[in-house]
């Protein structure tokens, strides 16, 4: 059982998640720099959050460029966990792995909050130990999180229950003000078809253990491992 | 080929060869200047010109232009197809400079808002004189319709020899064309160079042309060889992509200025949308494949096609 953290010259959530993802399960993830082009067979990848290569053009553009991408691209093609994470959502849409795009939060601000998400999924191995319409506390922190996606894509994310969270209100509520960003329909993150990629905006791993002040985002971590055939 | 010229004009000589059809041009290293008044040597001329000419009725050519060169045979000598020399110098003008600046009092250098087209009748014992539509018509060089086909032909091969150089760092002041008659065709002839043309060089109006010789500048063979070498380089072009969000995804940023000017008192704009203009440089063939390989990379990397569109243009780089 293997696990990787691409880190790319920028990216600054990749000791967060090694970190969770050890604190949560006891898996110990390899640190792989972007050059690489030549990958183990990993089970599970996660591109982590930060700013890779400054993100000046377009945030992810030009990460999804580097040598490691095809190799994530070989490994998610084998069926291994492909998660990304913030920047590592935004880099996962530029390379086509996920549908959509993330655009500037919808009041230019950069956004650093605890926000709400409902579950709307609980089938994919990394949503599979929560409930779905469950409400989680989470932080993000973006200042590109809008997401959008053409209307075509959007009835078939819908149509296969690939949209796996939503930002609500506290109370559970989604609607047109509940994503702080102003993502399309309050999306959150989303799944590929063969739902071993998950891309999202906010952040679990800053969330995963009770000296972080709440463990959302750990049944997440559980239930990737749990996938990958370890024991939860 | 024989021994003895068929023709010997000041800078070249045309000799027959095995083939009816076709002659040897051999380019000379005399040069003349004010018809036949200075008389000099330029070092490497006659190799410098067979290079120079041979790669612009290449570059005609490959433009669709119909020439007289069939192929460069050796240092100086090229081989073209026989045609028969219509005795008119066809001058095509951006800048004034020469007689033309001499004659209307104008300033060298001065831009025209339109290429000037002259005709010149060939005849050394008269100087070469300046004649118009009706000499010609009188002098039955070429009848009216053929008269306004060289004109066309004329500018056409400006428009082309002008981006070909300006994506060089070479302004083309003005040059003289000869064409010929081969059959019911008439082709592009004579030669292309420093000896019939006036470069300059885009940024600091050095002479690059026999203007070097005329004016005792010095630095004659260097210019010539300046100029070659401008012409082997890859041309630079300068390309700008303009990325816009497409229409139907929202712009925050446009939508916060338009509040902004309308709390200003701007109270007439009614939309606001901003995009990102990128800037390159770079070297390429010509400008339909540099607009390709423009479009590549704002396919792959400057724009997102899921939110942006692009638009892209293409200039050579002055």
């Amino acid at each position: 059982m293997k696990a990787a953290v691409i880190v790319f010259p920028g990216s600054n959530c990749d000791q967060d998640c090694a970190r969770s993802l050890k604190a949560t399960t006891g898996l110990k993830a390899d640190l792989v720099w972007h050059k690489e082009s030549s990958l183990p067979d990993y089970d599970l990848v996660i591109l982590p959050g930060g700013f890779a290569h400054g993100d000046y053009l377009r945030c992810g553009a030009i990460a999804r460029f580097s040598p490691v991408l095809a190799e994530v691209r070989r490994l998610a093609q084998r069926g291994s966990l492909i998660l990304g994470i913030c920047n590592g959502f935004q880099i996962l849409c530029e390379a086509q792995l996920l549908p959509g795009a993330l655009l500037r939060n919808r009041k230019l601000k950069y956004l650093c909050q605890d926000v709400f998400l409902r579950v709307e999924t609980e089938r994919s191995p990394f949503t599979s130990l929560y409930q779905k319409a469950q409400i989680l506390r989470i932080p993000i922190s973006h200042g590109e999180g809008g997401y959008s996606v053409n209307p075509k894509e959007l009835q078939k994310l819908k149509d296969q229950d690939r949209v796996a969270f939503r930002y609500a209100h506290a109370d559970g509520l989604v609607d047109d003000t509940s994503a702080p960003n102003g993502s399309l329909e309050a999306i959150a993150g989303v799944l590929n078809e063969k739902r071993n990629i998950l891309g999202l905006m906010p952040h679990p791993e800053r969330l995963a253990e009770p000296e972080l002040g709440g463990v959302d985002g750990r049944p997440l971590f559980e239930a990737v491992f749990a996938a990958m055939g370890g024991a939860a | 080929m024989t021994e003895t010229p068929l023709y010997e004009g000041k800078a070249k000589k045309v000799f027959r060869t095995d083939r009816a059809d076709e002659y040897l041009v051999f380019f000379k290293d005399d040069a003349t200047a004010f018809n036949g008044v200075k008389k000099g040597r330029i070092e490497s001329k006659g190799e410098l010109n067979n290079a120079i000419s041979s790669a612009f009725f290449e570059i005609l050519a490959q433009a669709g232009i119909k020439t007289h060169f069939l192929r460069r045979v050796d240092a100086n000598s090229m081989l073209v197809k026989k045609v028969d020399i219509i005795p008119l110098e066809v001058v095509t003008r951006n800048l004034a400079a020469g007689s033309l600046a001499q004659r209307l009092g104008w300033a060298e250098g001065k831009a025209l808002p339109s290429p000037i087209v002259e005709f010149y009748y060939k005849d050394d014992a008269l100087g070469d004189p300046l004649i118009n539509n009706s000499h010609i018509a009188a002098l039955g060089l070429v009848t009216p319709r053929e008269l306004e086909w060289l004109e066309l032909q004329a500018l056409a091969i400006n428009q082309i020899l002008r981006q070909f150089l300006l994506a060089r760092d070479v302004k083309l002041v003005d040059f003289k064309l000869e064409f010929g008659r081969v059959g019911n065709e008439i082709i592009l002839a004579d030669e292309i160079s420093p000896d019939t043309c006036r470069f300059w060089d885009a940024q600091t109006n050095q002479k690059l042309d026999k203007d070097r010789f005329r004016q005792d500048l010095g630095q004659v063979s260097e210019a010539y060889q300046e100029l070659y070498q401008r012409l082997l380089n890859p041309a630079a072009y300068k390309a700008r992509v303009e990325v816009r969000l497409k229409p139907s995804v929202l712009d925050p940023q446009g939508e916060a200025i338009l509040r902004s000017l309308k709390s200003l008192g701007h109270v007439e704009f009614s939309s606001i949308r901003v995009g990102k203009l990128i800037e390159l440089t770079l070297t390429g063939d010509s400008e339909a494949q540099v607009k390709e390989k423009m479009a590549k990379l704002a396919d792959e990397l400057l724009a997102n096609p899921n939110m942006e569109n692009y638009a892209i243009t293409v200039e050579p780089k002055q």
